[in-house]
């Protein structure tokens, strides 16, 4: 892509049929908008329908697209495994995260339906330290997760977890 | 809508994000959090039993880190099974190596179970294992190959001279419960007259140093030479001749093979076309031991230095702060941040690449340091003394976790670990196998820990099964 390209305008269009310009290079984070823009041929004419997507989620993953606009871009051969070693989140990623859980899996959906596999990659760590070193009340308080157990059940479960930490 | 509350939302049960969405949110968690959530039942509980999240937590927590091209060779077995299979039972795994590195933990009356090969009439000075094989070196000029599930000699290879009569004898063993096992030496049975084998080419001497990939074997030896043997058939590919005294330590990997020797030198030779790349010149004395990674290669010298050499451009990076006596062997962690050098004042010591300072002491030893191995993925050291012990120490902490007090009659010459053992070998003549695989006193002694042959990366072996002791 060179320079004039990348900062061409395109037009997104989300869910709720809301206009959003933002510049090729941004968008193209997105391999799903990147492989229709090269499917498309012409990009800036015709909108670009991002169909699963509200405009108010769209914004806030144009805004993730925008500060990572030139980190390098996604290899096929991305080693999955290599990515699952740490939960570390840098800075500006772990505050752009701080939404409330709605906006939070929204996100994730996006990330997923729109193929920005870093932004899913955050996304998914974001949840996973929401749960990991957590007591079990920490996280079926956190993410609201209704129970059936009788409060015997309860107590056999928190005598087990004693012994799942202790070990 | 302003003032709600923040929302939470059950984002399996009640939000149903996509399975693999969910399952790449498990693929973070570590086994406690997994032990946790599949408690809250349906979903939470059926992707915290996935074999794909089990398998995350498993080489997230034991699996090894590449840092260098060429990668350093693999000694022993890696512990992760066969990753390259799908359907791996990665959960029993984890609980398996779990309780495997709580008996690393257990101390000599607890947990670690001796067994003994006996064959080299003479110090046996090298050694190196894989999960099929134990290859070693010796004063009685001889190579033994051994089978390291069945304990069986299968291979002696030496000149025509060599040849061993009769014995050694029985030496003593450690005790009940830490003794386990002990081979008797074929020498001179047809068996052990049968499987010795005299090449084309030979070490006239002692044999000081073997280090071997999937292809081949190198040797080094007090005659000054090296010879290169193909591994499959354990016949001699090519004589290395350029050192003036004995090689005392050798490293390779896929494109360089360095040897050390008594004459003060480094070679770097090609490992490709056997010819040499260079020298590395500046101890002062013998240099004892190397390690290689990648471009960086690790020396030891009997002039109390050890040395960080870049072996592409053939000079000297850094020199870790001089002891007052020599240094007999040196290790080099595979992410390349630090050093470990062990001699003559009986204390091994850390340092720091970076900085080029001491950061650590591992003591404990009351004789020389003979040998030290660093198993980076287990973060474990193991070191054998001329006080005719073996220690493993916990590699960040220094931390002494486990130890064999005299459990050979003599020194300990050389000593290597993986995953669940101790390979090591002394100069009375004898390997000394310590396994921690295996359960330690009691009705169930000897017997493997549950799930622990999953661990191997090798699916039928010749293991002799061992059965619980039946009671009526």
């Amino acid at each position: 892509m060179s320079a004039t390209e990348a900062e061409q305008q395109v037009k997104l269009v989300s869910s709720d049929n809301v206009e959003i310009i933002t510049e090729r290079k941004v968008a193209e984070r997105s391999m799903l908008i990147k492989n229709m823009i090269e499917d498309l041929g012409a990009p800036g004419e015709e909108p670009i329908p991002i169909m699963n997507v509200s405009e108010a989620v769209l914004r806030k993953v144009l805004e993730w697209c925008s500060h990572h606009k030139n980190d390098p871009a996604p290899t096929q051969d991305d080693d999955a495994d290599s990515r699952k070693k740490t939960t570390d989140i840098e800075d500006w990623d772990q505050k752009f995260m701080q939404v409330d859980q709605e906006m939070l899996f929204e996100i994730i959906l996006a990330a997923n339906y729109m193929d920005i596999k870093a932004l899913l990659d955050v996304g998914c760590k974001t949840v996973a330290n929401m749960i990991k070193g957590k007591s079990p009340e920490e996280i079926r308080k956190t993410f609201n997760i209704q129970n059936d157990f009788t409060p015997e059940e309860e107590e056999q479960i928190r005598r087990e977890n004693e012994w799942a930490e202790d070990r | 809508m302003q003032d709600r509350e923040p929302s939470r939302i059950d984002f399996v049960e009640e939000y149903k994000l996509p399975t693999e969405i969910c399952l790449q949110i498990f693929e973070h968690l570590d086994a406690r959090d997994l032990e946790l959530v599949r408690r809250f039942g349906g979903d939470w509980a059926n992707f915290a039993n996935r074999a794909s999240v089990w398998r995350q937590a498993y080489l997230r927590k034991y699996g090894r880190e590449i840092f260098t091209d060429p990668a350093p060779i693999q000694v022993g077995g890696a512990g992760v099974g066969r990753p390259d299979l799908p359907n791996q039972e990665w959960e029993k795994m984890y609980n398996a190596r779990e309780e495997l590195e709580r008996n690393w933990r257990r101390g000599p009356a607890e947990a670690g179970k001796a067994i003994y090969l006996s064959g080299h009439t003479d110090s046996v000075y090298c050694v190196q294992f894989d999960e099929e094989k134990i290859i070693t070196g010796s004063r009685d000029r001889t190579i033994r190959v051994w089978d390291i599930n069945t304990f069986q000699c299968i291979r002696v290879i030496g000149g025509p001279n060599v040849r061993p009569a009769l014995g050694p004898k029985c030496l003593r063993t450690v005790d009940y419960p830490s003794f386990h096992l002990a081979t008797a030496s074929v020498n001179g049975t047809n068996y052990g007259n049968n499987i010795y084998h005299t090449p084309s080419q030979w070490h006239d001497a002692s044999i000081l140093c073997l280090q071997y990939d999937e292809e081949i074997l190198v040797t080094g030896s007090s005659d000054s030479d090296l010879l290169v043997w193909d591994i499959k058939t354990y016949e001699p590919i090519r004589r290395l001749k350029r050192h003036s005294g004995g090689v005392l330590d050798v490293a390779l990997d896929a494109k360089h093979i360095i040897s050390c020797s008594k004459d003060s030198k480094i070679i770097v030779w090609d490992r490709k076309t056997y010819t040499v790349k260079g020298e590395l010149v500046g101890h002062r004395g013998p240099v004892n031991a190397v390690q290689l990674r990648g471009k960086l290669l690790v020396s030891a010298s009997g002039d109390g230095i050890a040395r960080l050499w870049d072996i592409e451009q053939l000079k000297l990076v850094k020199e870790f702060s001089a002891k007052e006596r020599g240094l007999a062997a040196v290790e080099f962690s595979e992410d390349m941040k630090y050093v470990l050098a062990g001699g003559n004042d009986h204390i091994t010591y850390k340092f720091d690449v970076e900085t080029g300072q001491e950061i650590l002491q591992y003591t404990g030893h009351s004789q020389l340091v003979r040998s030290l191995w660093l198993d980076s993925a287990s973060n474990r050291v193991v070191s054998g003394s001329y006080d005719l012990d073996l220690r493993v120490y916990d590699f960040t902490t220094g931390e002494e976790v486990w130890r064999a007090e005299e459990w050979t009659t003599s020194w300990m010459l050389a000593a290597k670990s993986d995953y669940r053992r101790i390979v090591a070998t002394s100069q009375d003549g004898r390997i000394l196998i310590v396994d921690f695989g295996l359960k330690k006193g009691g009705t169930e002694d000897g017997t493997p820990i549950d799930n622990v042959d999953l661990l191997r990366g090798l699916e039928n072996t010749s293991a002799i099964t061992f059965r619980p002791v039946q009671w009526r």
